[in-house]
């Protein structure tokens, strides 16, 4: 975590909401795309992003760095920890209920473009089980270091490195198959 | 296709992934609204947690100390500071009828150990006192077994005794009180055993009776 933003979070712990919003710029995004590839859903990525958001603020004064690690391990933290919590609730509702939430206010060829790329990304993790995808998420397309994947999985980083060395031997599998 | 370019194209994919305009414009604006009050007492849950785990490790602490405190007890001699500690320990620990023995041994040595660190006489004779007390009490409801064990105990004691006359001969006549203990003990021993044997071939008399018995001729040498 650099400088500038290890003060955001300083200033937003006493309350500055302004603060708030430059983390809330900063991370949206990310917090957004975690989210997206964990429950496959868009809007309810964009409901989980701002309850991630609203979780994390709310206990923000007792951040640690040496307990939480950055402030970014913090929030994917707390946004896996609601996408577990809602695939958990999933179970429990019908199909009918979750086509329901789906947008309906939306281009249809915009949507069918975008879900033709985001189905690319999810195919190819598509062997990886839940706690497989989000390690690879975190370390390959977010850039995290081990610590901090540590911190948001909650296992030791010795663990991280075994279980990622195994998934990319799994996943080399998978491209000779698909070279085929 | 290498894996880091497969992972790399994939990634590119990825980061494509946006949430709508919508909300990607509106959503700041609606969460600042929104957010709540931060939470400036610590909740509950921490709170009991922080307490549970201080007392895990106070009373760890203190398992610590006291063990500790009774492993560095063991080496003390009567008249000592952690002496009673020492005792306490055999209190607690030694509660078996089978384990008498063992007080004796300690006692013993005791008495060995103070003769060598050439402690107090007054010391030296409640060695004796307490060493004498222990063979009393080992004597009592012992088997056979036993009692072979504890002969074993008080012969190899005599022995040790005898060198340390020769090595000290100031404590020369507490170490002969020592050792006469050891011959009227043995010979109460014997005796009782004696009578053992003939009450168990004539049925008469019980454990409680034999034991007052075997102590009659008890001398009481301090």
């Amino acid at each position: 975590m650099d400088e500038d933003t290890f003060k955001l979070v300083q200033r937003a712990q006493k309350g500055d909401k302004e603060a708030y919003g430059e983390i809330y710029k900063l991370y949206q995004k990310k917090i957004y795309r975690f989210s997206y590839y964990m429950i496959q859903n868009q809007e309810l990525a964009e409901d989980i992003t701002q309850n991630t958001f609203i979780k994390a603020w709310r206990a923000l004064p007792f951040f640690s760095l040496n307990k939480n690690g950055t402030i970014q391990a913090y929030l994917f933290k707390i946004a896996r920890n609601l996408t577990i919590d809602y695939q958990r609730k999933r179970k429990e509702v019908s199909l009918e209920v979750i086509e329901d939430i789906m947008p309906s206010d939306e281009n249809l060829e915009e949507i069918v473009a975008r879900q033709e790329e985001q189905e690319i990304v999810a195919r190819s993790l598509k062997t990886l089980d839940e706690e497989e995808r989000q390690i690879v998420v975190l370390r390959y397309f977010e850039d995290m270091s081990y610590e901090e994947i540590s911190k948001v999985v909650g296992k030791n980083e010795g663990a991280i490195r075994v279980r990622l060395h195994r998934i990319l031997k799994k996943l080399k599998e998978e491209i000779k198959d698909y070279g085929n | 296709m290498e894996i880091e370019k497969y992972l790399e194209k994939i990634k590119r994919e990825y980061l494509k992934t946006k949430p709508s305009e919508g909300f990607e414009k509106g959503a700041w604006q609606k969460l600042a609204e929104e957010l709540p009050e931060q939470e400036r007492k610590m909740p509950i849950s921490f709170i009991v947690r922080r307490t549970v785990l201080f007392a895990v490790i106070l009373i760890a602490f203190i398992a610590f100390g006291m063990f500790t405190l009774m492993e560095i007890a063991q080496a003390s001699l009567p008249g000592e500071p952690l002496y009673p500690v020492k005792r306490l320990y055999e209190n607690i620990a030694f509660t078996k009828p089978s384990t008498k023995k063992i007080k004796v041994e300690r006692r013993g040595q005791e008495i060995i150990d103070v003769v060598k660190k050439k402690k107090e006489k007054r010391v030296l004779e409640d060695s004796l006192k307490d060493y004498k007390k222990s063979i009393e009490e080992a004597w009592k409801k012992t088997s056979e077994k036993e009692e072979e064990e504890l002969r074993e105990v008080l012969e190899d004691h005599e022995k040790r005794f005898r060198e340390i006359i020769e090595e000290n001969s100031g404590s020369k006549d507490q170490i002969e009180k020592a050792l006469e203990t050891i011959r009227l003990e043995r010979e109460n021993g014997e005796v009782k055993g004696e009578k053992d044997e003939e009450e168990d071939k004539s049925g008469k008399g019980s454990g409680e009776d034999r034991k007052d018995e075997g102590r009659e001729d008890e001398i009481n040498i301090f």
